[in-house]
């Protein structure tokens, strides 16, 4: 190759470059643009200022969960308020309103006794597979309300005084016993509907053991009452409506799946948290006047045996309806002196 | 007392028994059911309040 023809050579290259530049590199440089990993992201700054407003903040996700791009949307906030605010103060509140009541009335009308005092004979008032059903539901319910409380509470009360390690590990377990306990609550509450319900069905002297505050409020005021009395009977309808309650929102929170959109979801979550701080209340009286409120009430679930003279102060149609019967069957020994 | 301790007994073990059954036949793990060929999800352990 010559000179000139070398020189002709380079000068049709730069020809061709100066007419193909505009065009040639553009490919690339588009590949470029839509590749690049940062051209669309969402800055911190637009996000924080679309957290400020009502809108929805919705994205894409990797994983196969259709909910999962919905990051922010308004009726989540509505309910994380109310869950947090709402929820939270009616939970402390009818604690502490409970707790508080319960003390006005020990001031005011101490332990209630056996007015004839104890008779040295007992009566038989609840059998073992009664007995079961109550601890079981029992024992279930106080680590239920115990681990949830402290979702509810936890972070408020225990995380500043126990420290981010140890209140991690403790939710964690306490999730757990949460998720499974339920299952034992479950069992209790249907046994206990079954052995029991048809001893809870509204009868008209109730309304009499209403009428005269259970004799609660008075010395030597005693209404009549079949095996259950009106608060008992209260107390019955309450675990078993709060209690269906807890449970059927219990499991859709353990399978959101099953529970439908995340407004059911919210909603349930809401139910759930509601029962849970009334029925946590109503039990907190229970346990009261079963304990240190009256005396011989512990008896009934303890032993299974009571005081005679309690049961005809505090059950006395159940107690005749009981003598009753041993008098048709010879005695039947239903009625036992005490050991 | 037998039917406080048989109803104790028996809570534990329905719970045992309801966390091995929903565990193996209808729970997974979030990092096991998440993960896929192109994303592997680990698990976050037990400490959730890290701030």
């Amino acid at each position: 190759m010559t000179r000139l023809t070398r020189l002709l050579a380079i000068a049709a290259f730069a020809a061709l470059g100066a007419v193909g530049a505009p065009l040639m590199p553009l490919a690339p440089m588009a590949e470029a643009q839509q590749v690049n990993p940062t051209a669309e992201s969402v800055t911190e700054d637009k996000l924080f200022q679309a957290l400020r407003g009502d809108q929805m903040i919705e994205g894409r996700a990797s994983i196969p969960d259709p909910k999962a791009p919905g990051l922010i949307k308004p009726g989540n906030k509505g309910w994380a308020d109310t869950h947090t605010g709402t929820i939270r103060a009616l939970t402390v509140w009818t604690m502490i309103g409970m707790v508080a009541l319960l003390g006005i009335f020990y001031a005011y009308r101490g332990r209630i006794r056996i007015d004839a005092g104890p008779s040295g004979r007992t009566i038989k008032r609840f059998g073992g597979v009664e007995r079961f059903a109550h601890w079981l539901m029992a024992v279930s319910f106080i680590l239920l309300a115990l681990t949830g409380l402290n979702l509810v509470l936890g972070r408020s009360v225990l995380l500043p005084m126990i420290g981010e390690g140890a209140f991690g590990a403790l939710s964690a377990s306490g999730k757990i016993v949460h998720n499974y306990m339920g299952w034992a609550f479950m069992l209790g509450l249907a046994l206990a509907f079954v052995v029991w319900v048809g001893r809870n069905l509204p009868k008209a002297h109730d309304l009499t053991w209403i009428a005269m505050g259970g004799g609660l409020f008075k010395k030597g005021v005693h209404p009549p009452a079949g095996k259950f009395n009106a608060g008992q009977k209260l107390i019955f309808w309450s675990v078993v409506v709060g209690g269906a309650a807890l449970s059927f929102t219990g499991v859709m929170l353990l399978f959101p799946v099953l529970a439908g959109t995340q407004a059911d979801w919210q909603l349930y979550q809401l139910i759930h948290g509601i029962a849970a701080a009334l029925l946590t209340a109503v039990i907190l009286a229970h346990i009261y006047i079963g304990s240190i409120g009256m005396e011989g009430a512990f008896d009934a679930m303890g032993s299974g045996e009571v005081d005679l003279n309690w049961a005809r102060e505090h059950h006395s149609l159940w107690v005749e309806e009981v003598e009753g019967k041993s008098a048709g069957s010879q005695g039947g020994g239903r009625v036992a002196p005490a050991e | 007392m037998k039917a406080f301790l048989a109803a104790v007994v028996v809570g534990i073990i329905v719970a045992v028994g309801s966390a091995q059954l929903l565990d193996s036949r209808f729970q997974t793990t979030t990092p096991a059911l998440y993960t896929t060929e192109g994303a592997r999800i680990t698990s976050p352990g037990d400490n959730l309040v890290q701030f």
